[in-house]
């Protein structure tokens, strides 16, 4: 690349790498996350997702285009992007602060990712009752059509009993546990499936949603199984993000530490 | 020396409890467990909790709940005229029929004549929907439930006392204390002394031996003797506690809570911040008698005692020290007031003290209007329960909220010094803490929120659910980024910086409570109709302040010249 390519392509790109860039977007989508609660809370959150937060351009009064927050936060990404190119300062005093946007950037590009890739499923069984196939549902577990798309999963799972817990002489659930059997090719194993404790098995994971009972002693378990090669990906970014912050902000204090100012000097 | 004699009053008088009662009669009383809410606690606190509900405060003219409520169960006739029953609204008592003027407390007796109206007007009120009540109607309706409860306590023991069949109308009485477990097992009933009765003769030899331990109590105190009163119940206590096992109920929690109820830490503390602020104020006004010092220590023996409420919670509990609202005013607190002092230590600083005086303040104040809604020391449902990742989150992000809100006290004072002297040094020392500070609560915010994330992904499969909640977190962080980024860009300077940190404080209020006032999503756990209107007032108060002070600052610092104090 010649040296006049590079300047050409420096001064495309340079604007984005813009800090009034980072404020704007920023401004933006801190209105939209207020716009989109306010009206989660008239309308749901269903609702509030198609109109605000997966949304690139919102349609106000039906005519006026804003822009949604999926287009405020794909400024942002490439803002950063190009700040991590154009205008980080790249010294190791500043690696914690460095860190911590490479963490932020593979946070908003592992979030885009898994918005495009990661499928959810329900899967409802009756205790005994044995299934592979789990039903398509949105992102908040509602179906999404009358005709829902099935998927075989690689795994069957048999729901041998359910068991729930209250606080004693309350209704406040204590537990909520399903036992199933699970059967992989040939081989068969007990799992227990229950609140904070998910099944995992390749890249489906089964959480215990919920339960019901049809008044005659007979129970059914809900299970939500989601499907996310890109799992591992905001844990990634969330070390980078802890460790940034730590090495910055030790940083910091080993500086304040060095230069404690005289006593008395700062009083109003 | 001097400092540490001090150092060592303050201590004793914050860990001394007023009421020493173990040696007492009452010891045995209040160490009576109970179940409730699907926890077993010491009557003291149940005590305490009713007392507060009805009359707002802990305590009854310098008695303790305890000896007031074993007032109420063994001689009811003798408390128609404490004054207990908190009326907020003049216009209830009007409407009774009852004499009365402005907010106070009323006796049993004095309420009485106009008690079959409050009975009328609750029942018209309490079909309505909630939308549909005002204040005076919620003010009825509270003002019925607590004499309704006081009237079950007047019979709770009654029957045992006469060693007759409870009356039919008590035995299903709610709101009366379960102290007596029917079998030893886990999922086995605990039933009022009342509703014991009612079991007759079913009942195992063991648990009428006790009932028989109750009723010669009660008729013990009713009598005066209050040793035998002491004796009868601590023969009840130790039955019930072989029956259960050393597993059932520890007897170390119990004697823990019940010098934690005595000690009131957190009502301690937030007296002692008081006092540091006064202290402050005339160091300030006086800067010859070096009295800052001496507020620096009011407000360390102040952490101490707010510390130790946190640890003996956690132990009560066996959990971490953040699980609900309450306790996320109490830790916020705790927390503005250690960065204070670590602040006014480092830095030789009064202004530490001063955001840490006021954090610790306001946030106690908060908790304990909102503990009067009922025990603090709830149980925990089933999503909430035992998860690091859920604990270490909310432990996290309330670290965040309260370097936020202190950076917003600091802002405060920036904007104040601007308006005394434009060109004033001070400020630049001011705006470096509060930079400290909101560098802090975004870090700490962040991380919180992540760890949440993480959380639910582990529990739900998801990273993000764009739960109110989860969006005033990401707020909070977006308006701390923007902050940060503005100032780098250069479009804001010092009285922007301390402008956007309240700005920073009404995000910090609005992701913490503001969105149970939406009324939506997984975090919204419930919360009143009068905290919504402080909330209110707060951010319209200090809208306001920024709308007065900030042009009036920038005018200011047009006319010195100073063209740096933009």
């Amino acid at each position: 690349m010649t040296e006049n390519k590079k300047r050409t392509i420096s001064r495309l790109f340079r604007p984005l790498a813009s800090l009034k860039l980072t404020v704007i977007a920023l401004l933006l989508m801190a209105a939209l996350v207020i716009a989109g609660t306010v009206y989660q809370a008239a309308n749901g959150l269903y609702a509030a997702q198609e109109k605000f937060f997966a949304s690139w351009i919102i349609w106000l009064f039906g005519i006026l285009p804003l822009p949604g927050l999926l287009l405020a936060a794909t400024l942002l990404f490439l803002n950063l992007l190009a700040a991590t190119i154009f205008r980080l300062p790249y010294h190791w005093r500043q690696g914690g602060l460095l860190l911590v946007h490479y963490g932020l950037l593979l946070l908003m590009g592992g979030g885009f990712f898994i918005a495009l890739t990661a499928q959810e499923y329900s899967l409802t069984l009756r205790e005994g009752e044995s299934s592979r196939l789990a039903l398509r549902v949105d992102e908040q577990g509602i179906q999404i059509d009358r005709r829902p798309e099935k998927v075989v999963l690689p795994v069957g799972i048999k729901l041998l009993d359910f068991e729930k817990s209250m606080h004693p002489g309350t209704g406040i659930p204590r537990s909520f546990t399903s036992r199933v059997e699970i059967t992989t090719g040939r081989t068969k194993r007990m799992a227990v499936i229950s609140m904070n404790r998910p099944l995992r098995y390749r890249e489906y994971t089964f959480y215990q949603s919920s339960y019901s009972e049809d008044g005659m002693g007979g129970e059914s378990s809900t299970f939500s199984v989601v499907s996310n090669t890109g799992r591992w990906l905001p844990y990634i970014a969330s070390a980078m993000l802890f460790l940034g912050l730590a090495v910055h902000f030790l940083g910091m204090l080993a500086a304040a530490l060095k230069k404690s100012r005289p006593r008395g000097s700062e009083m109003p | 020396m001097k400092r540490s004699i001090f150092l060592a009053l303050l201590a004793s008088w914050l860990l001394s409890s007023a009421v020493l009662s173990a040696a007492t009669h009452l010891g045995p009383f209040q160490r009576l467990v109970v179940l409730e809410e699907g926890r077993k606690k010491p009557l003291d606190t149940f005590a305490r909790n009713l007392l507060k509900q009805f009359s707002g405060r802990a305590s009854l003219a310098g008695m303790s709940a305890s000896a007031w409520l074993a007032r109420v169960f063994f001689t009811p006739e003798k408390t128609f005229d404490d004054k207990i029953f908190l009326v907020n609204q003049p216009d209830v008592l009007a409407a009774m029929g009852v004499e009365g003027e402005g907010r106070g407390r009323f006796s049993f007796s004095r309420l009485r004549p106009g008690l079959g109206r409050l009975h009328e007007l609750a029942f018209q009120y309490a079909n309505l929907q909630d939308s549909g009540k005002g204040r005076f109607e919620n003010e009825t309706l509270r003002l019925f439930y607590n004499v309704s409860a006081y009237y079950n306590l007047l019979e709770a023991f009654r029957s045992i006392q006469a060693g007759s069949a409870a009356h039919p109308d008590r035995q299903s009485a709610s709101g009366l204390p379960a102290i007596v477990p029917l079998g030893g097992g886990p999922g086995e009933p605990w039933l009022s002394p009342a509703q014991v009765l009612a079991h007759g003769a079913s009942l195992p030899a063991t648990v009428q031996r006790e009932i028989s331990l109750l009723a010669q109590a009660s008729r013990a105190y009713a009598t005066g003797r209050k040793n035998d009163f002491g004796q009868a119940l601590t023969a009840f206590n130790r039955s019930v506690q072989v029956r259960l096992g050393p597993q059932a109920v520890r007897s170390s929690k119990i004697s823990m809570e019940i010098y934690y109820n005595h000690i009131d830490p957190f009502f301690k503390a937030e007296l002692a911040y008081g006092l540091a602020l006064l202290i402050l104020l005339l160091s300030m006004a006086l800067p010859r008698f070096r009295l800052d010092r001496l507020s620096a220590l009011c407000l360390l023996g102040g952490s101490l005692a707010h510390t130790f409420g946190l640890i003996a919670r956690m132990l009560i509990m066996n959990r971490p020290p953040v699980t609900n609202l309450y306790e996320t005013f109490v830790f916020v607190a705790w927390t503005g007031v250690v960065m204070g002092l670590l602040m006014a230590w480092w830095q030789k600083t009064e202004l530490g003290i001063l955001a840490g005086g006021i954090a610790g303040i306001v946030f106690l104040a908060i908790a304990g209007r909102y503990s009067l809604d009922g025990d603090t020391l709830g149980m925990l449902a089933a999503v909430l329960d035992s998860n690091l990742w859920l604990t270490t989150h909310v432990v996290t992000i309330s670290l965040g909220y309260a370097g936020c809100v202190v950076a917003g006290i600091f802002g405060h004072v920036v904007i104040i010094q601007k308006l005394l002297d434009p060109r004033s040094t001070a400020a630049a020392g001011t705006t470096r803490l509060l930079y400290a500070a909101l560098a802090f609560g975004l870090a700490f915010t962040s991380i919180g929120t992540v760890m949440g994330g993480i959380w639910a992904d582990q529990s739900w499969g998801r990273f993000w659910g764009w739960d109110p909640k989860e969006n005033g977190a990401l707020l909070i962080i977006i308006w701390c980024a923007i902050l940060f980024h503005a100032r780098l860009a250069g479009w804001i300077g010092q009285i922007g910086l301390a402008a956007g940190s309240i700005g920073a404080i009404i995000a910090v209020v609005m992701a913490w409570f503001g969105v149970n006032l939406l009324g939506v999503g997984l975090h919204a756990y419930g919360f009143t109709t009068g905290a919504a209107r402080g909330l209110l007032a707060f951010v319209g108060g200090e809208l306001l302040f920024l709308a007065v002070a900030v042009p009036l600052c920038k005018k200011n610092a047009a006319e010195s010249g100073g063209n740096k104090a933009q």
